[in-house]
């Protein structure tokens, strides 16, 4: 807080009372204009034509103030670089009764009467600026509510952002368990022993079963040959009988040409052949029976050679090869089953390799927002010199109502300018200051020190 | 490896902010809302392995909690970051003097906290 001795206004000169005037009022909108800057708080919208109200009221309050004391021949004393007391500023607040009538007390009475004879146009002018300072009081009478309320308001959005902010934290926590536990979820998903032995001991299930089928395929397919063989082995022996079938028909066509001879020779020896000739009819009719016995047997194996060709047909040929082609189709469905498993066991570890990174890209972003969530109690703490600030004005627009109510008197008047010093010593962030000394324009841009620093 | 750290702030959203950001680095939290707190709940019994504090915090600031955490024998070398929005580097300095670590500006990164406590916490 600045200090300066304490100054008496004198006399009347015009420009004196306005330049005390303007600098009273550059006090006012300049404190009341850094709330409206401090922070961008929800409320500075209103905020400032508050300050703008207020500048031009004090400006003409002021004006009047040090008008009047030199009409009356009063002092009024300001006490700049005295430390404000908000208690002590109620207190004067409150010693008023929120009376606004204006100029009042004998000090007044006693001017008003000393000028009366004398002077008429001053009469005139005392008049004038008593009404205006009735008029002024009046409006400053109504500033304590005004920025009680600002005040209030202020006071709320603290309230208000903070309940905000508790509420953020508590969802954005709640979101980061839930992706905590997708990670984790993922992670044992992706390396689950009991998964990979399921996936393992599938693809080695399938891995048997088309070696089942190729070793089936084989077997069959020797079983085939064997087959083909053994026909050929029938068809041999078949061969063979004919052969022998065809032995004993020769015979029986010679044994028959031999019973012919002997029944021509017996017929020949007469009476002494007929014995003989019996004998060689008997063995031609078993010669016809031999010979047809032998085309019987012929043709029961030739019917049999046939049935076996035909057997062998259906079974060696026609039944293997729809069994090669299922056996076929089976295996080249147990392969695409098996290329199919590989597919999707490949595309689900993909997709928990996708799921589990994004759910790394969500988890990393909303951590630094739990960070963010700070900003809340920096906002506060502008926000806590902000009602500092409307506190003043609260105050000092009270004493300024104050001297104009009772003007004969001497008063102790706060500083508006040693205020503004005041809460430059308060701020705690290098932008609250760099905002404030840009706004009175004065002091250099402090910079922000490191963001972390070990000792 | 996760470590026991006291968490002392006057706000409510900072305590839920660090406890969030400290509890899913594994660490185990306990918190308070001012610094007499802080100083009853470390006479209490309370060992932590690191002290976050405030720096404007009411009656007790963060200076003063540091100065009482270093007058209690088995707390004297603990490292206490201080987490604050002030800036005046006069202030790291009276920080520095009464025995406090480190120094951070709020808001803290999750990143740059864990970061620093692993420089100041052996093991963490």
């Amino acid at each position: 807080m600045t200090a300066s001795e304490p100054s008496e206004v004198r006399a009347n000169p015009a420009l004196r009372c306005l330049a005390g005037a303007a600098v009273a009022a550059l006090g006012t909108v300049v404190v009341i204009g850094l709330i409206g800057q401090l922070t961008g708080w929800p409320g500075g919208g209103l905020v400032a034509p508050i300050a703008a109200a207020a500048a031009g009221g004090l400006v003409v309050g002021v004006a009047v103030a040090h008008g009047i004391p030199r009409l009356a021949g009063g002092r009024l004393t300001s006490r700049a670089g005295t430390s404000w007391s908000l208690p002590h500023i109620r207190a004067v607040d409150e010693a008023s009764g929120g009376r606004s009538d204006g100029p009042r007390g004998a000090a007044a009475d006693s001017a008003r009467a000393a000028l009366e004879p004398s002077d008429p146009s001053a009469m005139g002018r005392f008049d004038a600026v008593s009404a205006k300072a009735a008029l002024v009081t009046s409006e400053l009478g109504h500033y304590k509510e005004l920025l009680g309320i600002l005040r209030d308001q202020v006071a709320n959005v603290s309230v208000e952002t903070e309940g905000a902010a508790l509420d953020i934290l508590t969802r954005l926590n709640e979101i980061d368990r839930l992706v905590q536990d997708m990670i984790a979820f993922l992670n044992h998903a992706g390396t689950s022993a009991r998964m990979v032995d399921l996936m393992d001991r599938t693809e080695a299930r399938l891995a048997a079963n088309r070696r089942l089928l190729v070793e089936f395929r084989a077997g069959r397919d020797e079983a085939a040959v064997e087959s083909q063989e053994r026909l050929a082995e029938v068809q041999g022996m078949v061969a063979e009988l004919n052969r022998v079938v065809g032995q004993v028909r020769t015979i029986s066509k010679q044994t028959n040409m031999l019973a012919f001879n002997a029944a021509i020779e017996a017929a020949r020896a007469g009476q002494f052949g007929k014995g003989f000739a019996v004998v060689a009819s008997e063995v031609k009719q078993l010669s016809r029976d031999s010979d047809k016995a032998a085309l019987d047997v012929q043709d029961g194996i030739l019917r049999l050679q046939s049935a076996i060709s035909v057997s062998m047909e259906t079974i060696v040929h026609k039944r293997l090869n729809a069994e090669r082609k299922g056996f076929e189709v089976i295996t080249a469905s147990m392969s695409e089953l098996s290329e199919n498993l590989e597919r999707i066991i490949s595309h689900q570890r993909d997709v928990l390799v996708k799921i589990q990174e994004s759910s790394e890209m969500i988890a990393h972003p909303i951590m630094a927002l739990i960070g963010s969530i700070q900003f809340q109690d920096i906002t506060r703490q502008e926000l806590q010199h902000v009602s500092g600030g409307i506190e003043f004005v609260a105050g000092h627009s009270g004493q300024l109502r104050v001297v104009l109510e009772d003007f004969g008197r001497d008063h102790d008047l706060g500083s508006a300018r040693a205020a503004i010093a005041e809460l430059m010593a308060h701020y705690v962030m290098s932008q609250q200051r760099n905002i404030h000394g840009a706004a009175i324009g004065t002091g250099e841009l402090e910079e922000k020190g490191s963001l972390v620093q070990l000792f | 490896m996760g470590k026991k750290i006291l968490i002392v702030d006057d706000s409510p959203t900072i305590l839920m902010s660090m406890r969030g950001m400290l509890e899913r680095a594994g660490h185990a939290v306990s918190d308070a809302a001012s610094g007499e707190a802080a100083v009853s709940v470390l006479k209490g019994g309370l060992k932590p392995d690191l002290v976050i504090t405030d720096f404007h915090m009411g009656a007790m600031d963060g200076i003063e909690l540091v100065r009482q955490v270093r007058k209690m024998a088995s707390l004297r070398f603990i490292p206490v970051l201080m987490v604050t929005t002030e800036s005046q580097q006069a202030k790291r300095m009276e920080a520095k003097a009464a025995g406090a670590t480190g120094w951070l500006v709020k808001p803290v990164q999750p990143e740059a906290l864990l970061q620093v406590i692993r420089q100041v916490v052996p093991g963490a």
